[in-house]
């Protein structure tokens, strides 16, 4: 049987975009959901963003915004001028400041990073906030997320949840005749998953590789790539001395472990491009005045 | 007493400098300026205390107690655990500081940690997210944000290295 359908969908991406229907299959369709496969992963950007829609929210939901505008506009300003130079530079890139007192950066499926003011806190300059920000904007263009989500679940977990995402928000529109206990359903099948990913955090080799992409993300950008290596310093030195940051230790690897890889990929950046040093900035003074500015 | 570390810098500077806050992991050279070839001021031993005073790059300036101030490589450097605390004061509180009154830092009502429990607890909050989308800035104001600020893209680096 499965062998059969696999011929259908094979037969019909053959035909390119026919529109072919037999009963309620339509298998233009179908061979459609096959070339976003190998092109996305196993889902595609419309779903991504409506997935980061309710993540995001779910977040939100546990820590508030922020309340200072002009520093929630200052970290929007700072990363989306990183995202420029990204492999995505056309998500719609969205940075938030959570309003608590620990220390932690989530980024999220379709362009959605967030940094709680705990660790805004605890940087000196803006090349460090860079640096912070373009290692969670580097998750997103890897969708770094959404491979963990598939591995840690079913085969099809994620394209069946981005089929609920979707439907999610059809039912969270004004006069949609809401079934609220199919939505409640729906709901929380989202927010166990928005759960593993915030709580069980990525793999190691993703988070690595996040850190050497943020290392040549900000270089390109014009900040200071070292600043990255002085922030995992600082997360070092603080280690086992916080409940601050607890969570991020769990959900990452040992700071002195990374400090290694960022070591290697400093080095690697400066065999690479040795003239370009001193043109690259700190903004220390900015950054200050951007924390102060009510 | 809950002190504000930015706060806390800024008062207590002078002092702060004058602290021992790393080691040297290994025995390194201490330089004249941050760059491979400068002159040579002191020969550092592994374990050796010094006071970190600012950093440029991969170097750190450092004091080293009863000898020179001079320039090491970043990754010679390894702060002191458990000297650093963390901040626990919200954000929120560090503009009451600058206005000028010390008791207005100490409180956090209301400001709730960001832990495995409150994200198991979380219910989505799409008002929230509304609010998060208007903050959104568009590429054209972050080119000129940066601009301002003398920030200098390298087109030569590539993100990656290879492509997938």
């Amino acid at each position: 049987m499965k062998l059969n359908a696999l011929w259908l969908v094979l037969a019909c991406s053959c035909l390119a975009s026919c529109k072919m229907t037999a009963g309620n299959i339509d298998f233009g369709a179908l061979s459609k959901v096959g070339s976003s496969l190998t092109q996305l992963g196993s889902i595609d950007e419309p779903q991504e963003l409506a997935l980061g829609d309710d993540f995001a929210a779910m977040l939100l939901g546990a820590s508030k915004l922020h309340p200072n505008k002009a520093l929630q506009s200052y970290v929007n300003n700072v990363g989306r001028y990183l995202a420029s130079y990204s492999d995505r530079p056309d998500l719609p890139w969205t940075f938030g400041v959570l309003d608590t007192p620990d220390l932690n950066a989530f980024a999220i499926p379709g362009g959605y990073v967030f940094v709680t003011s705990g660790l805004l806190a605890n940087l000196n300059s803006e090349a460090e906030l860079a640096v912070v920000l373009a290692h969670e904007i580097a998750h997103v263009t890897e969708r770094h997320q959404l491979a963990q989500l598939e591995r840690d679940n079913s085969m099809n977990f994620l394209s069946s949840l981005a089929t609920t995402v979707v439907s999610y928000q059809e039912q969270r529109k004004p006069g949609s005749g809401l079934n609220n206990y199919r939505n409640r359903q729906i709901a929380d099948s989202v927010l166990n998953a928005g759960q593993q990913l915030f709580t069980k955090g990525l793999s190691r080799d993703d988070e690595l590789a996040a850190d050497t992409l943020a290392v040549r993300l900000a270089a390109r950008a014009g900040y200071d790539p070292y600043a990255l290596a002085a922030v995992m310093q600082k997360l070092d030195s603080m280690q086992g001395n916080s409940s601050a940051i607890s969570l991020l230790l769990a959900t990452h690897p040992a700071p002195a472990d990374r400090l290694t890889n960022i070591e290697q990929q400093l080095q690697k950046l400066e065999k690479q491009h040795p003239d370009t040093r001193s043109v690259r900035l700190d903004l220390p003074e900015r950054y200050q005045a951007a924390l102060r500015r009510k | 007493m809950q002190v504000h570390f930015l706060a806390w810098l800024l008062l207590l500077s002078p002092v702060a400098l004058a602290d021992t806050n790393a080691t040297v992991k290994q025995a390194t050279p201490l330089l004249a300026q941050p760059v491979a070839d400068a002159a040579e001021l002191a020969r550092l031993a592994a374990e050796q205390p010094v006071a970190v005073l600012e950093r440029q790059g991969g170097w750190y300036q450092v004091a080293v107690p009863e000898q020179a101030t001079g320039w090491l490589r970043l990754f010679q450097l390894q702060f002191v655990k458990e000297r650093y605390q963390p901040d626990n004061v919200p954000l929120r509180e560090l503009t009451g500081l600058m206005r000028g009154s010390h008791q207005q830092v100490t409180s956090s009502t209301g400001v709730r940690g960001l832990d495995k429990v409150a994200i198991t607890n979380a219910k989505p909050d799409f008002e929230q997210l509304v609010l998060l989308q208007s903050f959104q800035q568009p590429a054209e104001q972050a080119q000129t944000f940066a601009k301002a600020a003398n920030l200098k893209t390298d087109s030569s680096i590539k993100v990656q290295e290879r492509k997938k």
